[in-house]
């Protein structure tokens, strides 16, 4: 074996894209030099080749972007019936004006002393009190082990991962849940080692993510 | 390497394209609203497709789609020329179709169960040979996959995203990108040997 040539786990790995021709030329000659000499590697060649076929035939239903990009536009205008200034700017303006909002009824809760949280939160369910909701921060856990975890505690996820720590908040579903439940699901969180941490929660965070970050 | 957008018509981004995206998102940063629509016109049917593919709901993915430009409009001021515009906004689509599929857990584990249970009655030896037969299989073992695995499967063989790209776009490691892609081909195995010798069709 040469010093670049390629182990058959690294070759394998590699071979989606040798099939849609995205490696580089160092990297696609010493994947063809491996799967010339490899059988396992030849028939998976193969095969994805096949898969590759499949899944760019693959239709969808054809819509109109026109009939889609004038509900945005819609959206827009709505916006700026609000605001005036640019995009960027009337982000700034509505972020404004919902911390006014939030430090108005904070002040208000302050004055009548009532422990519901504040806007920029909304509840989900209004007339019921308290709701069935959980804060939970997974310490390392992958998506699949969350999907797992919160299926078993009967609940769904109504917000989250938030953007900073990866809080999700949960909701026990079923109409039957009580308090009890709710303390259930938490002390049964805070035991699973994968969970960092896990409390009651009032109120569902809003959308607050910045889904623009650039990688 | 190059982000294929279109396949009917074979069209490629590549240096020039990118440079035409930049532009017109110069143009949405300073509110311009027929930029926006060009760019909309754009990526609107690749940000369908891959928001269908990962959310399974074609509504659910129209509106993805119209969250993820409101997101191109609201934050073009952002983007900072680290990556192509085409990756910027596919990373965008990714998360937004993710949290779509991520509040919808209860539905969709339910749903792959179903697909799950009818995966693994299928036989090899019972199966159609007929290319439409096997493309519907093969779409249910898909929606099968996890979402993470069915994104790279599709940025990898419809949008023709190198590994590199993907990372960018689903935000993880290069390695994870091809352990997911892996992990994908390991759970399709069971249809793949007789979609190789059907490929030919």
């Amino acid at each position: 074996m040469t010093d670049d040539a390629m182990s058959h786990d690294e070759a394998v790995l590699l071979l989606p894209w040798l099939v849609s021709g995205t490696l580089d030329a160092g990297e696609r000659e010493r994947v063809e030099r491996h799967v010339r000499g490899c059988v396992t590697c030849r028939a998976e060649l193969a095969e994805q080749r096949a898969l590759a076929s499949l899944v760019r035939d693959r239709p969808i239903v054809p819509l109109s972007a026109e009939r889609d990009f004038e509900r945005l536009r819609q959206a827009l205008d709505r916006n700026a019936s609000h605001c005036s200034l640019g995009p960027r700017a009337a982000t700034w303006a509505v972020a404004a004006s919902i911390t006014i909002v939030a430090i108005a009824a904070l002040v208000a809760s302050l004055v009548v002393g009532t422990r519901e949280p504040v806007a920029p939160y909304r509840t989900l369910t209004q007339g019921e009190t308290p709701p069935m909701l959980v804060d939970v921060v997974f310490a390392d856990a992958s998506d699949d082990e969350i999907r797992a975890l919160i299926d078993s505690l009967g609940a769904e996820i109504v917000a989250g991962p938030s953007p900073r720590v990866g809080r999700y908040t949960l909701r026990l579903v079923g109409g039957r849940a009580t308090e009890a439940d709710l303390d259930g699901v938490v002390r049964r969180l805070r035991d699973d080692e994968r969970v960092r941490f896990a409390a009651r929660a009032y109120s569902v965070p809003t959308d607050d993510s910045s889904d623009a970050r650039e990688r | 390497m190059s982000m294929s957008f279109d396949r009917k018509r074979e069209h490629e981004t590549g240096p020039d394209d990118d440079r035409a995206d930049a532009e017109l998102l110069a143009r949405v940063r300073e509110a311009d609203r027929e930029a926006l629509h060009a760019l909309y016109r754009k990526y609107y049917h690749p940000l369908l497709r891959f928001t269908y593919r990962l959310t399974g709901q074609l509504e659910i993915a129209q509106e993805t789609v119209n969250d993820v430009m409101l997101v191109v409009w609201r934050d073009a001021a952002s983007f900072e020329g680290r990556s192509k515009v085409a990756t910027w906004i596919m990373g965008i689509a990714y998360r937004k179709a993710m949290k779509r599929v991520r509040r919808a857990w209860l539905w969709s584990s339910r749903h792959v169960a179903e697909i799950d249970e009818r995966f693994e009655r299928f036989s090899p030896e019972e199966a159609p040979t007929e290319r439409m037969e096997l493309e519907d299989l093969l779409g249910r073992a898909l929606e099968a996959l996890p979402a993470e695995q069915r994104a790279v499967v599709e940025l990898t063989y419809f949008f023709g995203c190198s590994y590199d790209e993907i990372a960018k776009i689903v935000g993880c490691p290069v390695n994870t990108v091809k352990t997911r892609m892996f992990h994908a081909r390991a759970k399709l195995k069971a249809l793949l040997p007789r979609l190789g010798k059907d490929s030919s069709r």
